[in-house]
């Protein structure tokens, strides 16, 4: 089976699949009905083409509430939470609505922000310890609560929500996972309803709420979603970079590399690894028409599921595509998305990886890690660690 | 666990889902022609692990695509 995502072998390393799938059939279509895209030009040309349109996990999940309302199980909670979700929107309410959230979001001068966050997790480190559940986790939920304006106290809270609710993004689900998603989106209206009915002052969701009193421009249910949205979006992929970025660099030349030219992550070192080994690796599309792609008929209203994590090491794009090479230049990966998706966080994704990264190794002058040491998570959409083990030196 | 219980009991599950009766279902048929969709999978999947109290993920429905050959992989899950 060349789309085997859940083998345990391909969970924590899937790139030999994607690379299989690239060479023998890069148009692939799949044991449940979709199309696989694995190729660099395929993915950027169906990200920005007008002939595909987002939403497939919200039309699914749409039908599935329906569907598993006549079997007498309630999933409607999973619906209010992720309806407004940007990235599963279309025109002309995609950019209505991304425009609203990017002009209200005027504060950006966050860095002196982060470093705080960072260094008050740093300081509690030394020698062993979880670089997954002690650093990377906690620091981006830190820093969306404190952008939302949300109490710094219950990031917590809301982040053991976030890595259920993180599970809408991905491309299968069990009756088991629907539940659970189910439960936390409740959670989560509830939390953000209570919140936006008080009419936070603090923060972007306390400039969304107003923005929105004067524009009357998104119902309460919308809000909820963006509100939602916003921290699982900014926490959840962010948390996955942090951790996958140290995991590369730790226990390779890079780390002595990078500790003694820390700029390298601000021109080249970040975007390579984005493009080596970003957090995001699928993300779905659906054919408006009848298309073609490769030379395989696409039919009208079928799903494509475009493996932007193959796509970034397909060797027609990238010389030495499979290796980590901290100065390669140019590199215009798809990591972040193309077009009119391009993911509207990807500056505060890339501060803060930076940020947590450059002080990680600049505090420690070695760190090693054991293959034995790492705990993968089990989403295909969104990857990441549940626990990274490493030990360290000052 | 027999083959034969696992067997009826997936027809049993595609009869309630499609409407065809029990005698129909043909079992080298794909659940795609015998008119299932993802979302029943989801259905069956679930009801599979709970009556045999095993643990299957959303693929494998379609990885063994016929109701005979989901239940020879389920039998063989269940020995491991």
């Amino acid at each position: 089976m060349l789309w085997s995502p859940f083998d345990p072998s391909h969970i924590g390393n899937p790139y030999p699949m994607y690379e299989r799938l690239r060479k023998e059939d890069p148009v692939h279509r799949s044991q449940t009905g979709e199309f696989i895209i694995t190729r660099y030009t395929d993915v950027k040309h169906a990200l920005k083409s007008s002939d595909f349109r987002s939403g497939n996990r919200l039309e699914w999940l749409a039908h599935g509430i329906e569907y598993f309302k006549n079997h007498d199980e309630d999933l409607g909670n999973i619906y209010k939470a992720v309806n407004s979700f940007i990235l599963f929107m279309n025109p002309p309410d995609h950019m209505a609505i991304r425009n609203f959230v990017m002009k209200t979001w005027d504060d950006r001068e966050i860095d002196s922000m982060i470093t705080d966050v960072v260094e008050r997790q740093l300081q509690k480190l030394s020698g062993s310890f979880d670089v997954v559940k002690d650093f990377a986790q906690p620091v981006p939920a830190m820093v969306i609560c404190e952008i939302l304006g949300v109490p710094a106290d219950e990031f917590e809270y809301l982040r053991a929500l976030g890595v259920k609710m993180v599970r809408a993004l991905d491309l299968y689900h069990s009756m088991k996972e629907l539940l659970e998603l189910n439960e936390a989106s409740g959670q989560f209206v509830k939390y953000f309803g209570d919140l936006i009915r008080k009419k936070p002052k603090k923060g972007l969701l306390g400039k969304l709420v107003s923005a929105n009193e004067r524009e009357k421009f998104l119902s309460e249910e919308q809000m909820i979603s963006i509100a939602i949205f916003l921290f699982i979006a900014g926490e959840e992929t962010t948390a996955n970079s942090i951790g996958t970025a140290l995991h590369d660099f730790i226990g390779t030349n890079n780390y002595q590399q990078l500790r003694s030219n820390p700029n390298l992550l601000r021109t080249t070192a970040l975007e390579e690894f984005f493009r080596y080994d970003g957090p995001v690796h699928l993300l779905g599309r659906i054919s408006k028409k009848e298309t073609v792609i490769g030379n395989i008929t696409i039919p009208m209203n079928s799903p494509l599921t475009l493996v932007i994590a193959a796509a970034n090491r397909d060797e027609e794009e990238f010389q030495n595509a499979g290796t980590l090479k901290i100065d390669r230049t140019p590199n215009q990966h798809l990591a972040f998305g193309y077009g009119t998706h391009f993911c509207l966080g990807e500056w505060l994704g890339k501060l803060q990886t930076r940020i947590a990264v450059e002080k990680f190794i600049s505090k420690f002058r070695s760190a090693k890690v054991g293959q034995q040491n790492i705990a993968w998570q089990k989403n295909i959409a969104v990857k990441g660690m549940t626990s990274l083990i490493v030990n360290t030196e000052e | 666990m027999s083959y034969e219980e696992v067997l009826n009991f997936i027809k049993k599950e595609i009869a309630e889902e499609t409407k065809l009766s029990i005698e129909k279902i043909d079992v080298d048929a794909s659940f795609h022609s015998l008119g299932l969709d993802s979302l029943s999978a989801v259905l069956i999947l679930h009801n599979i692990e709970k009556e045999f109290s095993v643990d299957l993920n959303p693929i494998h429905f379609w990885d063994y695509p016929t109701p005979a050959s989901f239940t020879s992989f389920i039998i063989k899950e269940h020995v491991k």
